[in-house]
């Protein structure tokens, strides 16, 4: 009998992928992205322990969000891209449901009425809008051939509209911006014309004296400071004064971690926050900023990687859009804090202290690696 | 849509590349700027003491209370109380707070004695009031003894202005240090950075006053003053053994505490500033000069009888005293007398031994707008001149200048330079008359005090004195007045071996009395007997 070659033998009905594949995927977890995360994270966490001047209250609290925020983000890379669509309506609903329910039960800090609390959990509502918002359009985008239909462009513009409104009366305006942004990527993904993204920002360009009427005092008052910081020193400019000092004090190399005068002599304001940045950037100079936007710089390049390589219509926009908004984070909080743009409260994403924050970033994250980890792959 | 992201990337680390590389010093500055506050530490002034220690001149630490509004506002339970600590009127404090309620800083009061201070600290510790900020003000000098040392130590504010305390500024003045302190956000001081410069403390100023004998000279001048209605005053104790002054007071005084008082001519320091025709009290340094130089002895006859004529002019006494002795003449003071034996005396030889004795010479002790007087040169002398300077007129003097030529007589002729500071070793003189000279003078001018002299009032019960009045017109108008005088009593105590010489100068007595010996001497003898009995001096028999 003629020997059969030992290589047909091995031959088995297992997908020849699964063998190539590492370990992790089988948790549909992607290791580029988790390690960048987890290198910002460690990152934000020492930057934390520094703002706090060797304190190490906030820093607990913040790794037991990020527990909780790792919890988040295997439990939805675990749930298949179609369910998410499935469920996109359900989580909307639910979203504007508790955005409706701020209005009336919220609790109110810092002059805006953003939190709800259920028990003792306490978290703002408009942060899942951030990920119900492009879902639901997404979903509902991708049931239709695209570039969209103008009908569906009015009906997605009226689903953002919703909760940006809701989240504006808060007052709450970084976020609101951000869920409107989330929308209009989705959009802008779909491939509307450059055309209707031109006539929008003409619209945008009439609206703003209107927008500007409507502004609260204090909001017009960012506006008028990021325009020139230096007219009230010790008021309405201190912020973006003190952040920048601190910026340019850090240097090549920086002062080292708790050196920084301008962070642990309290100049700086909101440091463990929005401005964390502002500290990284005295504590750890040129050096550990350019680091730290290669690290920003690396999870955005592997998002749009993702989206990329996604097989249908939703998971690409939805990645792409998760990734975008990702991207405008970091640029609308960092812009903030070197004083490119108006003082909006808007934190460094992953970094900053705050839970629901880095809860809904992970969820982000754990939402496109269910889609690259669901994909399915051809053999060879 | 990946060149929208490389071009936000580019942007963002341009930002960081210009803020932290090209703006970086200019950025680190203006956060120093904030964060680092220089402080100037004063440095206490000297304090300047008598002879025994007595303090007559010190600054006190004031305090400046200073507070951050938006952090002392939240603690308005405790408001009423630190008002009251602060000693502002009732509820002051607290729309003060909200007027400044925008700011991070206000001064809540500035120049807080110490015991008030410490008080205020101690509210603010019991009540646990946070954000109240005290700093060190401006030293206050504060003058303890007023108007009794007044135009001899003068005032000083940050530096010195008028008296000693001018004189040596630059030894009491302290120099002011630097701190910088390192604040956080809230305005608190978190560390002493580094001291740049440390304070130094003035030093301290011993004078040679007797703050006692200060006292009674200041009592009785100005008493005198007040009781002869005279314009000024002025009265100098000199340590005859020692060149120190025990005592120097002038009148009008002023109150160097009241800023207010702080101007006009009661400023000055008459018996060092002002110089004055001594009149008669020249006398005793003609008549030595004559014996000096072998011209006179102790037992010599004057002849007084009828009168001087030089040119267009008669020198006269005005009751003939005919053929008199030197005792006499000093005792009468006979015009005519000496005006006989100065011009009996070589011009050079008068001139050079008045030099001597420190007329018109400086007596270096540093004060400001110290007067020389003038003794005009023996060239320039017209036989009129040199008569005229027998009995003190066509030179000038300061108080202390005559206090000091008869300390001189005191001293048995050795001239010992005047010191304001207390001489810690011996001093050494110079010689400008035998002993036996100045003792023969001495015993000369014990005949002023005498029933028969020109001022027994001036004599103390239990100590035998020399001294010599003057009787001095004043010039008025380039001319001598007829009603204006200046009264003088010069002496020393005791005779056998003096210890004190005392100068009494009272300007334009204008109660009636005149003389020298009726004005300035019952002066000169309130303020001596009350010096040597102070002094433990033992009387002595007469």
């Amino acid at each position: 009998m003629p020997k059969i070659p030992q290589h047909l033998f091995q031959l088995d009905t297992t997908p020849s992928y699964h063998r190539r594949v590492d370990p992790l995927n089988r948790w549909h977890l992607d290791l580029p992205l988790l390690c960048a995360i987890l290198l910002l994270t460690m990152l934000g966490f020492a930057l934390l322990y520094s703002a706090d001047g060797g304190h190490t209250d906030r820093l607990e609290r913040q790794m037991l969000h990020f527990g909780l925020a790792c919890g988040v983000l295997v439990w939805f890379a675990q749930i298949a891209p179609a369910t998410w669509q499935r469920w996109s309506v359900g989580i909307y609903v639910l979203s504007l449901a508790m955005l409706i329910a701020v209005l009336f039960l919220g609790e109110t800090g810092k002059g805006a009425q953003r939190w709800l609390s259920i028990g003792s959990f306490r978290f703002q509502p408009a942060e899942s809008a951030k990920l119900a918002v492009p879902l639901m359009i997404t979903a509902l985008l991708a049931r239709h051939p695209l570039p969209p239909s103008g009908k569906h462009l009015l009906i997605a513009g009226g689903l953002i509209a919703l909760p940006v409104l809701l989240i504006a009366q808060q007052p709450d305006l970084g976020t609101a911006l951000l869920v409107a942004s989330a929308g209009l990527f989705v959009l802008f993904l779909a491939g509307i014309s450059w055309r209707f993204i031109f006539s929008l920002c003409g619209l945008a360009a009439v609206a703003a004296p209107l927008l500007w009427l409507n502004l609260h005092d204090y909001q017009r008052q960012r506006v008028l400071t990021f325009l020139s910081p230096e007219q009230d020193p010790l008021g309405a400019g201190y912020h973006i004064i003190q952040s920048k000092i601190a910026i340019g004090s850090g240097g090549v190399y920086g002062k080292g971690l708790f050196q920084g005068t301008q962070s642990q002599l309290h100049f700086l304001p909101e440091r463990h926050t929005d401005f964390i940045f502002a500290v990284l950037a005295e504590e750890t100079g040129l050096v550990g900023v350019l680091m730290m936007l290669c690290l920003y710089l690396a999870i955005i390049l592997r998002g749009l990687y993702i989206a990329q390589q996604a097989q249908d219509n939703f998971s690409r926009l939805l990645s792409g859009t998760l990734t975008l908004v990702f991207f405008v984070y970091l640029c609308v909080n960092t812009g903030m804090v070197s004083g490119l743009l108006p003082v909006v409260g808007v934190p460094l994403p992953l970094v900053s202290y705050g839970g629901t924050s880095l809860i809904t970033l992970m969820a982000a994250f754990g939402i496109l690696m269910s889609v690259h980890t669901h994909r399915k792959l051809l053999p060879g | 849509m990946l060149g929208l992201i490389a071009l936000s990337a580019l942007l963002l680390g341009w930002r960081a590349i210009d803020q932290q590389l090209i703006q970086h010093n200019a950025l680190q500055q203006k956060g120093q700027s904030w964060q680092i506050r220089t402080e100037t530490q004063p440095a206490y002034r000297g304090e300047i003491t008598d002879r025994h220690g007595t303090v007559l001149a010190l600054s006190t630490p004031l305090v400046t209370f200073s507070a951050n509004p938006q952090v002392l506002t939240a603690q308005e339970l405790h408001l009423p109380q630190l008002t009251r600590a602060l000693g502002l009127p009732p509820g002051s404090l607290r729309t003060r707070l909200q007027q400044q309620a925008h700011k991070q800083y206000t001064v809540l009061k500035k120049r807080v004695p110490p015991d008030q201070a410490a008080h205020v600290r101690t509210v603010l510790k019991t009540h646990d009031i946070q954000g109240v900020h005290s700093t060190p003000g401006t030293p206050h000098r504060y003058y303890p003894t007023g108007e009794v040392f007044s135009q001899l130590i003068g005032f000083a504010n940050q530096h010195g202005q008028e008296g000693l305390e001018l004189a040596y500024d630059a030894h009491l003045r302290g120099t002011d240090g630097k701190l910088q302190i390192i604040r956080d956000g809230k305005g608190k001081a978190i560390q002493a950075h580094q001291a740049s410069r440390l304070a130094r403390d003035g030093q301290p100023l011993r004078l040679s006053l007797d703050h006692r004998l200060q006292y009674i000279a200041y009592r009785e001048l100005k008493a005198a003053v007040t009781r002869h209605q005279a314009d000024s005053g002025s009265a100098v104790l000199l340590d005859v053994t020692s060149g120190e002054v025990l005592a120097m007071v002038n009148q009008p005084g002023y109150n160097p505490n009241d800023r207010s008082a702080r101007r006009g001519p009661s400023l000055r320091n008459r018996a060092i500033t002002d110089v004055f025709e001594p009149g008669s009290t020249m006398k005793p340094f003609i008549v030595a000069t004559a014996l000096e130089h072998g011209q006179l002895d102790a037992d010599s006859q004057i002849d007084t009888r009828g009168w001087i004529t030089l040119g267009e002019r008669r020198i006269q006494d005005q009751t003939e005293l005919g053929q008199i002795s030197l005792t006499t003449l000093l005792g009468r003071s006979s015009n005519e007398g000496a005006a006989r034996i100065a011009l009996s005396l070589d011009k050079i030889t008068l001139w050079q031994q008045l030099d001597q004795i420190g007329f018109g010479r400086s007596l270096d002790t540093g004060f400001p707008a110290e007067a020389t007087g003038h003794l005009p040169h023996d060239s320039q002398w017209s036989r009129m001149d040199q008569a005229s300077l027998a009995f003190g007129y066509g030179l000038s003097a300061t108080t202390l200048q005559l206090a000091q030529a008869y300390a001189t007589l005191g001293n048995d002729g050795v001239r010992l330079p005047v010191s304001l500071l207390q001489q810690t070793g011996p001093v050494s003189g110079e010689r400008i008359l035998s002993a036996d000279t100045a003792r023969t003078i001495r015993h000369l001018l014990r005949q002023v005090v005498s029933p028969g002299g020109t001022a027994p009032q001036a004599a103390i019960p239990g100590y035998p004195v020399a001294g010599k009045t003057g009787t001095v017109r004043k010039i008025r108008r380039g001319s001598y007045s007829e009603d204006r005088y200046r009264a003088i009593f010069v002496g020393l105590a005791p005779l056998a071996q003096p210890r004190l010489a005392l100068a009494i100068v009272i300007d334009e007595p204008n109660a009636g009395d005149y003389y020298g010996g009726r004005v300035a001497g019952p002066v000169f003898a309130r303020i001596m007997r009350e010096a040597l009995r102070l002094m433990q001096i033992p009387p002595q028999p007469t």
